[in-house]
């Protein structure tokens, strides 16, 4: 069966207004979109055109302004352990002392929050997550020691130790060389992320060729161009 | 024992000075460490300003000066979470606005009393005149920022390294960041008749630069740092006992200077 041939729904928005900030003018209006649990979604879309501000919509950080939306059948909320966006270049604090292991483990903290420490499950996931994506043996070392790549696998790891089944990516592959951008690509389409729903924005076309779907924003809507039929070939590693 | 450090320690007054300085270290070098962390260092700096209304209206009043101290703080996180709320003013300008205030309303408590020389000991410390009250204030204040900051240290952690990912995983990181400035207020009151107004900044600061240096982890840069306040700042008051010219307050500053340079030349030599 294809991940999308199932028929519960990760995603449903209808009638959907979003503004970036309080006051400002809306960026999606009045919009609906679909997306069947486990599958890749690709938003593809001019900058500017609203995506990171549906994805901050979608995970909980950005009030709707009309309409109505919901993530695995709930309101997104900030707290809510089944969501987790990277964003756009993630803004990591520069020279912070604090290991890849470290920061898989940060995936706990709205599981522990206000209780003393994380426990040795917590690091047992955390070792599990960093194997999944391929940094299995780079636990010890410091973030500011890895690559571009290798810090937004370290990501989305504590997006796996999280436990997220909603994984929203913004803009991933802005500033990946081919390399890290096959790794992301194998990352994606590959087992680790397997039961997890993916939503995906870009702004170049190419990025989203093998997507099971693709969603244009642009002037506001989303405009739903290809829909998963069950055939689409995934980009496997 | 060598001499050198057993006769300074035959003194009571030698060794409440050391005492109040590691309670004093081990709280400003753990909160310093996150201001470090946070590229907040200049709060830290600006406290040594804004303490001065508190300590001097306690001494016209005739009250202790950690209480004048601990309300200029307390006031201080008020003054910068009322204008930085605020979109159109930066917390670096909030702060530069309350640095201002509260130093310039300082001076003029300062010129009502008409004798600048008795604010000496306000402004650069009396470390050698600690009594026994003031060690257990010291023991206190030290307890609550060390205890305030290991009970929230995951929350803390994350909020200082990816504030995104705190405000998705609700942790709340502006309120964090207040609370952090709060407590920056509550260890450099703790401090200030070691170091005095003036020089309380240096203890916050200059341990916790060379704390996050040598260390992995936000928990190991906190123990660095309290290390090189109370390694450096323990030899620079025995230092000050054996050298007149060297004041006790500017001699613990100038011993964690000096661990703040030796962790520098490590690291460089490491790469």
């Amino acid at each position: 069966m294809s991940r999308c041939d199932c028929p519960h729904l990760a995603v449903e928005a209808r009638d959907l207004t979003l503004r970036p900030a309080p006051g400002s003018a809306a960026v999606i209006r009045e919009a609906n979109l679909e997306v069947p649990l486990g599958c890749r979604t690709a938003l593809v879309g001019p900058n500017g055109a609203g995506k990171s501000t549906l994805l901050r919509a979608l995970a909980g950080l950005l009030p709707i302004a009309g309409g109505r939306l919901s993530v695995n059948g709930r309101e997104p909320a900030p707290g809510r352990t089944d969501i987790a966006l990277l964003g756009q270049r993630p803004a990591l604090t520069a020279g912070f002392p604090c290991t890849v292991h470290r920061l898989a483990l940060m995936g706990r903290i709205a599981h522990r929050r206000w209780l003393p420490g994380y426990t040795a499950e917590d690091h047992r996931r955390a070792d599990e997550a960093l194997a999944a994506v391929g940094l299995g043996g780079l636990g010890g070392r410091l973030l500011h020691e890895l690559s571009g790549g290798q810090l937004q696998r370290a990501l989305i790891a504590r997006a796996l130790c999280q436990g997220a089944t909603l994984l929203l990516l913004d803009e991933p592959y802005a500033g990946l060389d081919a390399a890290s951008r096959g790794n992301l690509d194998a990352l994606v389409f590959g087992p680790a992320l397997a039961g997890t729903t993916v939503i995906l924005s870009t702004h170049d076309q190419a990025d989203s060729a093998t997507f099971d779907r693709v969603v244009t924003v642009d002037e506001g809507r989303l405009t739903l161009r290809v829909a998963c039929d069950g055939h689409h070939p995934h980009r496997h590693a | 024992m060598p001499d050198w450090i057993a006769e300074p320690l035959g003194h009571e007054f030698m060794r409440r000075a050391l005492l109040g300085l590691a309670l004093c270290g081990v709280a400003c070098a753990c909160i310093g460490t996150h201001l470090v962390v946070r590229r907040m260092t200049f709060v830290g700096s600006a406290l040594t300003h804004t303490l001065l209304p508190g300590v001097v209206a306690a001494w016209l009043l005739g009250l202790s000066p950690y209480l004048g101290a601990a309300a200029a703080a307390l006031a201080t996180a008020a003054l910068i979470a009322l204008a930085g709320g605020r979109r159109e003013t930066g917390e670096d300008s909030a702060v530069g606005v309350a640095q201002s205030a509260l130093f310039a309303l300082g001076i003029v408590l300062m010129a009502r009393s008409q004798s600048w020389r008795d604010f000496t000991g306000l402004l650069f410390g009396t470390a050698l005149g600690i009594d026994g009250a003031e060690l257990t204030l010291m023991a206190l204040l030290a307890l609550a920022v060390a205890g305030c900051l290991l009970l929230a240290h995951k929350e803390l952690e994350v909020a200082a390294l990816d504030e995104d990912y705190a405000r998705q995983a609700g942790v709340r990181p502006a309120l964090l960041r207040l609370a952090l400035v709060g407590l920056a207020g509550l260890a450099a009151a703790s401090a200030v008749r070691l170091l005095g107004a003036m020089l309380t900044t240096a203890l916050l600061i200059v341990p916790a630069a060379g704390g996050v240096l040598l260390a992995r982890s936000l928990l190991g840069a906190m123990a660095w740092s309290v290390a090189i306040a109370l390694v450096g700042g323990s030899a620079g008051l025995l230092a000050s006992y054996h050298l007149e010219s060297l004041p006790a307050g500017a001699g613990m500053v100038l011993g964690c200077c000096l661990g703040f340079a030796l962790a520098r030349l490590w690291r460089a030599l490491r790469g």
